[in-house]
């Protein structure tokens, strides 16, 4: 019988399947199972009112989120959601049926400790601290099944002026965030949370804090609200409105009647809308009407507090501008897939087309890695912004969002001295190291200027802002395509030149004025400080003087300060004073970022946050209830709730498979049982 | 020595005992070894049943090609790690599907509508115990069905809690992620640790430069 290779082969294959057939039985342990997603369950949701009065630069806003165990057990719940970067989070309040327990603000440690006890108690308690300037972790204990809790949140924000436009945002979820770094298995335990549900990443060697600002994330489908939210907005614009509209979201606006100009009502035009997308509002005066300068001043304990707006000159004679080095750095991350990329090709194209002969640039890709257009700057030669403009219209988004290379790849042009050098960065900023970030432009950004334009529906407006600052330029933002033409115009007008350079204040002494040292101003953009004067009002001098370069000629504004306001008493702390010991903190913070002193910042902010009673990253809020409700016997489950995904991201989540099998087990068992046989064995031969 | 003495003359119940306790441990020994051989050989072999499958369908894509009669999978790609000078360390074909059918005979790619992403699981104890020598700039290449290999470079591995975390993909990025439980050498299955590594295209890469005329 002559059996070729083939037939032997055949045989082989027959004798295998009989094998894996045989085997096949033992082996459907649970241990082999299979993928299981962990977003199924929402045994509790959340539903949110938010109420602003905006008045003149402030908003006041309170966010009650009713939070609502849909289960059969007893809940601890955690909520990570962004508030405004700029905020003054002072107020929380619990509202238990019709009981309402009012927060506290309390140092870090503290605030955790009394949360704790509480939960362990069986008392109902809230706790909420401060991840980010812009980023809010709330933990709420023991919720009963089928019970409702009311949180209330009240806090400040500023209104932001820029290119004769007022605009507000107000941020209602977050793009996920890129974790930087090496997960290791020495720091998971470092970085175990306190209480709570952890979000979706674990510590890394540059982010610790992953756990905490990483919550689940689903897209949000048709026809079903995820996160409900509802508006009441009362704004007093304090002048003639041209114009009150949203780019964002559909609104039903009225005047109200018996208003004076300038006052509006708005609310959503659904009624309720899903948090899938930041809220804008953006008015617009009347042309007469739009302001040159604002002063508002209120007193508390015997000081002065005081918040100056003054405009620049609208129109500036033309100079010889000085040629530039334009540095486009795009982010092609995965967090920018969907309508985000196209966003910032669109916002690049533009930045392209408006180079001039005697310009230079290059452009430069980052996601995991960072690449470049050209090795080094070229000149603005036709066929070079077309290689360029190609190469931008190539780009995708995909992988991860490695910034710090792509800055460093940045700074590392050397701009000759007939340039200036221009650096503009089109991201969603969704990062998780904000910090190392800020240090690096800091440390490397010499003569360059940093323009940060922010992409997206949800983002990360806080390191933007503050990169901007560092890197003494612009910040932009751009929330959808109907918005890329007007708002990168603006920038790149911006990006010419100063409007008002080497700023100088005369104030009547002692003061105390944040920002400390006043950026140049660009178009569009106004002189905005805060500050704190002598307890008493030196009557002789009641007025600053303000000295600046502008086209190249003196500019000399002087503003008279105004009475302070009433105030009802020294017990709650007027506005301004809160802003004023926010914007303190926020100093003490840049200040330790530049000093690479993140971690001694503490002895400096702790008290200046508890003398404004301000939340911040050293103090936090904290509300117990005063009798347990649940039964000692009683466990209670971690529950995360869920944000939504911004909307037009086509990021998706996939749950993970169950990717071990129980080997290691199976021999460890088998050498026990052979190390018992061992035994038994060597003790019969002693025996024998 | 009394006792020794004493000890000469064993009882026989005693003494049966003893053997009936070797007799059990014998087979806990046997069941167990047997279960431990059995995950691993089915691991290795089944691989060689479903590279014949993968050639088959490689010579007649769009043809299911089942590696065994009664398998609910089918071969879907290859995966391979080249180590710097670019030999083959380890050749490995993957399932489609990572339910513990398919896994435990090869990786599983995962479904899902992704356009070009790749999420592919494997058992840390078997086909995926080499993903704890995988270094950052390792190279990953990827076949699929029409014989196209593409490269790959790794860009990021991260330790996840399969709990509270799903993982986040861009469907539309051409990249590969290997996911694996995590501790490698834990003992029992089922702990919320997953080891996830992110592979890159770089063919990707290479082709936007190329488009946009830029030296990689």
């Amino acid at each position: 019988m002559v059996i070729n290779r083939g037939g032997y082969r055949a045989l082989a294959y027959r004798l295998l399947f009989m094998l894996l057939a045989h085997s096949a039985l033992g082996e459907e342990s649970p241990g082999a199972g299979k993928l299981v997603f962990s977003n199924g369950d929402a045994a509790a949701h959340v539903a949110s009112d938010v109420t602003m009065r905006v008045q003149g630069m402030h908003a006041e806003v309170v966010v009650e989120q009713e939070f609502h165990n849909t289960s059969q057990r007893w809940l601890n719940a955690t909520y990570v959601y962004p508030l405004a970067e700029d905020s003054v989070v002072y107020r929380l309040t619990m509202q238990i049926g019709q009981r309402v327990i009012e927060g506290e603000i309390k140092e870090k440690e503290e605030a955790r400790k009394i949360y704790q006890q509480a939960k362990a108690a069986g008392k109902k308690a809230t706790l909420l601290e401060q991840q980010r300037p812009n980023l809010f972790r709330q933990q709420i204990a023991n919720i009963g099944p089928g019970e409702s809790i009311k949180i209330a949140i009240r806090y400040n924000q500023q209104v932001l002026y820029d290119s004769g436009e007022f605009r507000l945002r107000l941020p209602m979820t977050l793009t996920p965030r890129y974790i930087p770094g090496v997960t290791r298995k020495e720091l998971v335990p470092e970085a175990r949370l306190s209480s709570g549900s952890a979000g979706w990443a674990l510590a890394t060697d540059q982010v610790w804090d992953a756990a905490t600002i990483t919550p689940p994330q689903k897209h949000a489908t048709a026809g079903q609200l995820l996160n409900p939210v509802t508006l009441d907005l009362q704004l007093n614009a304090g002048m003639e409105l041209a114009s009150v509209t949203s780019s964002t979201h559909k609104l039903d606006i009225s005047v109200p009647e018996q208003g004076a100009a300038g006052e509006r009502s708005i609310r959503f035009a659904q009624g309720q809308v899903s948090m899938d997308r930041d809220f804008e509002l953006t008015w617009l005066p009347v042309a007469s009407s739009a302001p040159i300068a604002a002063q508002f001043m209120d007193q508390w304990r015997g000081d002065r507090y005081a918040q100056i707006m003054l405009m620049p000159p609208r129109e500036i004679t033309p100079t010889q501008a000085l040629p530039r080095e334009l540095l486009l750095v795009l982010d092609t991350s995965g967090s920018m897939a969907g309508q985000s990329i196209e966003q910032a090709r669109a916002s690049a194209q533009l930045a392209l087309e408006q180079l001039g002969p005697q310009d230079r640039f290059n452009v430069i890709f980052f996601d995991s890695h960072t690449r470049s257009v050209f090795p080094t700057a070229v000149s603005a030669l036709p066929e070079n912004i077309a290689k360029a403009a190609s190469a931008v219209s190539a780009m995708r988004a995909q992988g991860g969002t490695e910034m710090h290379d792509a800055l460093s790849r940045a700074f590392a042009h050397e701009a000759g001295e007939q340039h200036l050098q221009q650096i503009v960065f089109v991201t969603d900023g969704s990062v998780g190291n904000e910090a190392a970030l800020l240090k690096l432009i800091h440390r490397r950004l010499a003569g360059a200027r940093l323009f940060t334009v922010a992409i997206g529906s949800a983002p990360n407006r806080y390191f933007m802002r503050r990169a901007a600052e560092f890197g003494r330029g612009t910040f932009t933002e751009i929330a959808n395509a109907g918005q890329v033409q007007e708002r990168m115009r603006s920038l790149l007008s911006k990006l010419r030149k100063p409007v008002v350079a080497n700023i100088e204040i005369d104030w009547p002494q002692p003061v105390e004025v944040f920002p400390r040292k006043v950026p140049d101003l660009y178009w569009g953009e106004p002189l905005l400080m805060t500050v704190k004067l002598a307890p008493w009002p030196s009557r002789s001098d009641q007025r600053i003087v303000i000295r600046g370069e502008s086209s190249g000629a003196a500019w000399v504004r002087e503003l008279v300060l105004p009475e302070p306001a009433q105030s009802p008493g020294d017990v709650d702390v007027p506005i301004l004073a809160r802003r004023f010991g926010r914007e303190q903190v926020a100093f003490l913070e840049d200040e330790a970022i530049r000093l690479d002193a993140r971690d001694q910042a503490r002895a400096k902010i702790l008290p200046v946050a508890l003398e404004y009673q301000l939340m911040s990253r050293f103090t936090s809020l904290v509300a117990v209830d005063k009798t347990p409700t649940k039964p000692d016997s009683i466990p209670s489950a971690e529950h995360a709730l869920v944000n939504a995904m911004p909307a037009g991201s086509t990021m998706q989540a996939v749950g993970y498979p169950q990717t071990a099998t129980n080997l290691y087990w199976h021999f460890l068992l088998g050498c026990l049982a052979a190390l018992g046989l061992w035994l038994l064995n060597r003790k019969e031969v002693t025996c024998a | 020595m009394p006792k020794k003495n004493s000890d000469r003359q064993p009882l026989p119940l005693r003494h049966s005992g003893r053997l009936m306790l070797s007799a059990v441990l014998l087979l806990v020994l046997l069941y167990q070894w047997g279960s431990a051989l059995g995950i691993e050989v089915k691991a290795q072999l089944a691989q060689v049943l479903i590279e014949r499958a993968w050639q088959q369908k490689l010579d007649a894509p769009g043809v299911t090609a089942r590696p065994w009669p009664w398998a609910d999978t089918e071969p879907v790609g290859r995966l391979q790690w080249l180590d710097k000078e670019g030999r083959v360390e380890r050749d490995l074909f993957v399932l489609s599907g990572t339910h513990g059918e398919a896994l435990a005979f090869g990786p599983g790619l995962m479904d899902g509508s992704f356009a070009d992403a790749r999420v592919i699981g494997g058992h840390r104890d078997t086909h995926f115990a080499f993903l704890r020598d995988l270094r950052d700039g390792d190279r990953l290449r990827w076949q699929d069905e029409n014989g196209h290999w593409r490269s790959y470079m790794i860009s990021k591995r991260s330790i996840a809690d399969a709990r509270n975390n799903q993982l986040w993909i861009d469907p539309d990025a051409d990249a590969l992620w290997l996911v694996t439980c995590f501790p490698f050498d834990a003992l029992r299955a089922g702990g919320p640790l997953r080891y996830v590594v992110r592979a890159d295209s770089i063919d990707a890469y290479a082709e936007r430069q190329e488009l946009a005329g830029v030296r990689l």
